[in-house]
């Protein structure tokens, strides 16, 4: 362990999450202004301060705990998880129209948050044995199970934004294990035919692809078929299913999709977000200076919306360099996944860009219009505990590998 | 060590040996594309939303969050010559509730209901609706709004607003004009000097959070309103009430539709006193019919019939060679016929001597001599007199009348205008012709405002007399002055007469132009009189007109005893009001004297004739009073030295405050509210609407007496 500095850790990767976090911490304290000042209200600042250097310090142990620890404890770990979500059904503790939360003394804890990497893990440790082919169906029914298990207990909340991370992790984290093209293209196809299927000709086209595929593929009769069909079922039911619900759920699932269908609901809140940003202009408005921010037009400024507080007061330069941080992040994480010799790590750490990456894409695609409102917070810049321990815990991990990148 | 190893091969901790590097450098790519893809649809929508849109996004913003509150600025008050307040604006308040800001509900219900006079039930109710905002109550007086400060409320607001008042009531409405619900000048002196007097209002920018909370935009300070200018007029409202009682009971006593009297000083052209009846309160405006809101003295065209007879004489002297008592004319035993249509005179005369002609205004007489009148020139004549354009004065909507010119003359033409027919004119245009002879000859511009000054009393605008040209030569102007004397003393014009003073004048009836028969009418008048006095050196001018007088209708019947009304007065009044209607000249009123002036006003009498003994200044006390409540500086003419101050106290004329005002139809509290303006106390009958009240509205109200009010519930 004679190395320099720099070959035991990733600069590049630090200077990533350490300039998100302090994008976070400048955004939260223009946010709290209005409590810093006057002293009411919650001075989520002085919290987030307070979430980093835990975090900061959690990153640091995990960097430097053996590195098998983890491949050792990743399936007790992932039951732990299990758990607590289960736990979080039954004596969690309710907001918002949801129960998320454990009481943990003082503490609350958001489990999903946990299970997120709990789940990878598992999965990691699972797909890292060369015994396991992800192209064989068997094994690619069982590698989906870990991913399923927690996302039914989250959707059960009902966090469906959250939830949504785990189905979403499944697609890269597969490839990245050797998921033929082919295969991942059958996985994407059903959800395109759900999509398709409410407009004839979007559901032939959609089709015609799935026959010009399985016939050019030349893949086994059995499994062109049974893929048709499975199509062709979901196509057929999906606008059955879609008549047989109810009027407000179908508005409820019409603004999840389009919400400038609800300027009041959930519309609103896009509406005031895009409001901030598109305000803010090349240069923003300066800090403390976003009219939206501080006279509170905005909502959820502190978690869901706090990209449009960045976007409002420092504008277009300011997000932009807030997107570089993040490219930078997760090129790094592509890097490190590439050189670790550790397929464990290698796959573990394409789900950790996968969880941030994913997370970043609809958070800020929510605050600009172009994705539905789920909830789902801005890593290393949005507050909340749970998620800056999580997301620490993670960049601790990758340090790790890192440090042991030429270790099998 | 090696076994450890060893396990973690099999278990597949150590990377596959199937995947190349070529494979890893793929699929690697492939991510960073995916990536590079989504970075660059998230930055597209950002170019579009952050710089294409800005501008939509960020007025969205504004709209928001910012809001601007206009801030009324106060009118400028109008005076009278004196200093009396003729237009004033009241300060009142809104009380208005933002019911969702309010911490103490019952409290705050409870305070307002006792503050507003409410009852604390209902009031409570509104304030625990879910609006967002409220009002409460309208027109509070600020004595109110001060109570409801001192409480520090939150959630209740006070708006400040401005309401025109017009405490002389009727009286000179139709000269002031008046200003709408709004404050905005709708006629008269209002309108004509709006410029001046409306000021500027001010504004502030506000931010405003979701829930309606208020802060100040560091951006947009508050601009403060400037209040606007005071407007003193020439105006006397001594002057004016008499005018106006007067008129009022010519007319009445006529059964005329209506009638105009305008009492103008001959030297400046300064209007004293403009009347019209009927009027209407200006403070009521919205009661009456727009017919009444028109100033008729400047603005009502009639044919002016034997009063443009002067004109007539006038050019005789000038154009010809006549002799006033040598030269006979013969009137034809009072029917005369021209061009097909039959002369009268009202009395049927043989042989007059010129000066007789017009003592008794023949109009065969004036027909005659008007043969020998040049059209263009007796055009010229008319022209130059004033009339066929307008005066100039500073009031809006005056009319110019009709002078038709030579070209367009029939061959009756000058025959008729010799005799004040074929000509439309004001009631002013006639006065200002007559002031041209009063004061040697010379047409001046008549004016209403003297000075414009700000709140401080720093002279903002101020005007003198302006001559408009000097008509006749002062000698013409003389002999038509010693004729008209003539008129009063031995003409038609002897009921003008007023007993030690010298009047000249003239009497004027005509028909009236019947527009729908394109006739003159036969049983509809204009009877005017028109005249200065005294004679010798003229201080006022004073033209009565009445119009469609059912009760007698020759001038010398019905306006001359109008005339002769006011003109007693005017002379009966105290030698100190005379003195204020003397010529003022810009530089020489009473701060530009140089003389040092004491200010009693306000003092006890007492007090105030003690400063004025220590100073040995002359003095004279008028009224019973025991404040002074006016007072008026008379500065010698030689010198400009200060000879002598007199102090009115408590004079029983119509000043504002002594006249009860009319309360039937108010609400209580508004009656109480108007009484306490003119600082009259009030004895309550039962509560509600007022339905009787003593003394009766126009009456005074006695010293130390109180106005009773008997009130019903509505």
């Amino acid at each position: 362990m004679t190395e320099r500095w720099f070959k035991q850790v990733d600069p590049w990767l630090l200077l990533a999450v350490f300039g998100l976090i302090g994008m976070g911490l400048v955004a939260l304290y223009s946010s709290s202004y209005p409590a810093i000042q006057s002293g009411k209200g919650t001075n989520y600042f002085m919290f987030q301060l307070f979430w980093v250097l835990v975090g900061t310090i959690g990153m640091v142990i995990i960097a430097f705990i053996p590195h098998r620890t983890f491949f050792n404890l990743s399936y007790v770990f992932y039951g732990l998880a299990l758990l607590l979500l289960l736990m979080v059904l039954f004596v969690g503790t309710r907001g918002m129209g949801a129960t998320r939360w454990l009481r943990l003394g003082p503490f609350n804890i958001q489990p999903s948050e946990i299970a997120k990497i709990a789940t990878l893990m598992a999965v990691a440790r699972y797909l890292a044995s060369e015994r396991i082919n992800i192209n064989q169906v068997r094994y690619f029914l069982t590698a989906s199970m870990f991913f399923l298990l927690p996302f039914l207990l989250i959707v059960k909340q009902p966090d469906l934004g959250t939830g949504l991370v785990f189905i979403v992790m499944v697609l890269p984290v597969f490839y990245w294990a050797g998921l033929n093209t082919g295969n991942l293209f059958l996985i994407i196809i059903p959800f395109l035919t759900l999509i398709a299927s409410f407009n004839y000709y979007a559901f032939f086209g959609v089709m015609g692809i799935l026959v010009g595929y399985l016939g050019y593929s030349r893949r086994p009769l059995r499994v062109a078929i049974v893929n048709f069909l499975l199509n062709i079922f979901i196509g057929m039911i999906t606008p059955f299913l879609w008549n047989q619900l109810q009027p407000y759920q179908k508005k409820r699932i019409l603004t999840f999709a389009n919400p400038e269908s609800d300027p009041l609901g959930a519309g609103y809140q896009v509406i005031q977000s895009m409001v901030a940003i598109g305000s803010g202009g090349l240069t923003g408005k300066g800090f403390l200076q976003g009219s939206q921010t501080q006279l509170r037009f905005l909502p959820e400024q502190h978690t869901d919306f706090i990209f449009a507080v960045i976007g409002e007061e420092f504008g277009f330069v300011g997000v932009t360099l807030g997107l570089f941080l993040f490219t930078l992040l997760l090129f790094r994480i592509f890097r490190i996944a590439s050189l670790v010799k550790s397929r464990y790590f290698s796959i573990l750490s394409v789900g950790i860009a996968t969880v941030i990456g994913f997370h970043m894409v609809i958070n800020i695609g929510m605050t600009i219009g172009l994705l539905p409102v789920t909830g789902l917070p801005l890593p290393f810049i949005s507050y909340g505990g749970s998620a800056m321990l999580t997301n620490l815990g993670m960049i601790g991990m990758l340090l790790n590998f890192y440090r042991h990148r030429f270790e099998y | 060590m090696r076994a450890k190893t060893t396990r973690y091969r099999n278990s597949g901790y150590r990377r596959a040996g199937r995947e190349s590097g070529k494979e890893l450098r793929s699929r690697v790519l492939l991510l960073r594309l995916l990536w590079l893809s989504l970075f660059l649809l998230v930055v597209w929508r950002l170019i579009d939303v952050q710089i294409v849109q800005h501008r939509q996004f960020a007025e969205i913003g504004k709209r928001h969050f910012k809001f601007g509150t206009v801030i009324p600025a106060q009118r400028g008050t109008i005076y009278d010559r004196n200093g009396e307040r003729l237009a004033v604006d009241l300060i009142h308040y809104s009380v208005a509730a933002e019911p969702p800001r309010i911490d103490d509900k019952k409290r705050t219900a409870r305070v307002l209901a006792r503050l507003l006079g409410k009852n604390p039930r209902n009031l409570l109710r509104k304030l625990q609706s879910t609006k967002k905002f409220i009002y409460l109550a309208h027109k509070q007086p600020p004595e109110i709004a001060d109570s409801i400060r001192v409480y520090r409320l939150s959630g209740i607001r006070l708006e400040k607003k401005f309401s025109r008042y017009y405490p002389f009531q009727t009286y000179a409405a139709q000269v002031l004009g008046f200003c709408n619900l709004d404050n905005e000048a709708q006629a008269g002196l209002e309108k004509s000097y709006d410029k001046y007097l409306r000021g500027k209002p001010g504004w502030s920018v506000f931010f405003r959070d979701r829930w309606g909370n208020q802060y100040p935009d560091w951006e947009y300070p508050t601009s403060r309103p400037i209040n606007g200018l005071d407007v003193q007029s020439t105006l006397d409202m001594v002057f004016q009430t008499i005018l106006e009682d007067e008129l009022a009971a010519g007319v009445k006593a006529h059964q005329a539709d209506r009638g105009s009297a305008i009492l103008m000083n001959p030297e400046t052209g300064e209007i004293l006193a403009m009347a019209n009846y009927p009027g209407f309160d200006p403070n009521r405006y919205f009661q009456y019919a727009i017919e009444r809101f028109r100033n008729t003295a400047i603005a009502y065209l009639y044919d002016p019939g034997s009063t443009f007879k002067m004109v007539s004489l006038a050019y005789m002297l000038e154009q010809l060679t006549i002799d006033l008592d040598k030269d006979i004319v013969f009137c034809e035993n009072g029917r005369y016929r021209l061009f097909g249509k039959t002369i009268r005179d009202h009395e049927p005369y043989g042989w007059l001597t010129v000066r007789q002609v017009f003592e008794r205004s023949s109009n065969i007489g004036v027909i005659k001599l008007a043969r020998r009148f040049k059209e263009p020139v007796f055009y010229r004549y008319a022209r130059d007199f004033g009339f066929g354009v307008r005066t100039g004065i500073d009031l809006p909507a005056e009319a110019g009348g009709i002078l038709h010119t030579p070209e367009t003359f029939t061959r009756s033409t000058k025959f008729y205008m010799g005799i004040g027919y074929e000509v439309a004119v004001t009631p002013l245009q006639v006065l200002l012709a007559y002031a041209a002879v009063a004061n040697g000859g010379r047409l001046m511009r008549p004016y209403i405002v003297r000075r414009i000054s700000d709140s401080q009393g720093n002279v903002v605008r101020e005007r003198g007399p302006q001559v408009i040209r000097q008509v006749i030569s002062p000698e013409t102007a003389a002999y038509i002055r010693q004729v008209l004397q003539g008129v009063v003393e031995r003409g038609t014009g002897q009921r003008a007469r007023v007993k030690g003073l010298s009047i000249a004048g003239k009497t004027g009836t005509s028909q009236r132009w019947d527009r729908d028969r394109g006739t003159y009418s036969a049983d509809s008048h204009v009877a005017s009189f028109v005249g200065f006095f005294p004679a010798e050196r003229p201080r006022f001018v004073l033209m009565v007109v009445v119009f469609n007088p059912r009760k007698g209708y020759y001038g010398s019947q019905v306006a001359a005893p109008i005339f002769r009304n006011i003109a007693s007065r005017l002379v009966g009044l105290p030698a100190a009001q005379m003195a204020a209607a003397q010529i003022m000249h810009p530089e020489n009123t009473e701060e530009g004297a140089g003389t040092e002036v004491l200010r009693l006003e306000g003092l006890a009498l007492p007090t105030a004739i003690a400063i004025l003994k220590e100073h040995r200044i002359a003095y004279e006390v008028i009224g019973g009073g025991d404040r002074v409540q006016q007072q008026k500086n008379l500065f010698s003419p030689e010198n400009g030295r200060l000879q002598k101050v007199v102090l009115i106290s408590n004079t029983q004329n119509l000043i504002s405050g002594t006249i009860v005002p009319r309360l039937k139809g108010l609400t209580l509290k508004e009656a109480l509210q108007k009484l306490s303006r003119l600082n009259m106390e009030a004895e309550v009958e039962g509560y509600g609407v007022v339905v009787r009240q003593y003394p009766p509205p126009g009456r005074p109200l006695e010293r130390n007496k109180r106005v009773k009010l008997v009130c019903k519930p509505a």
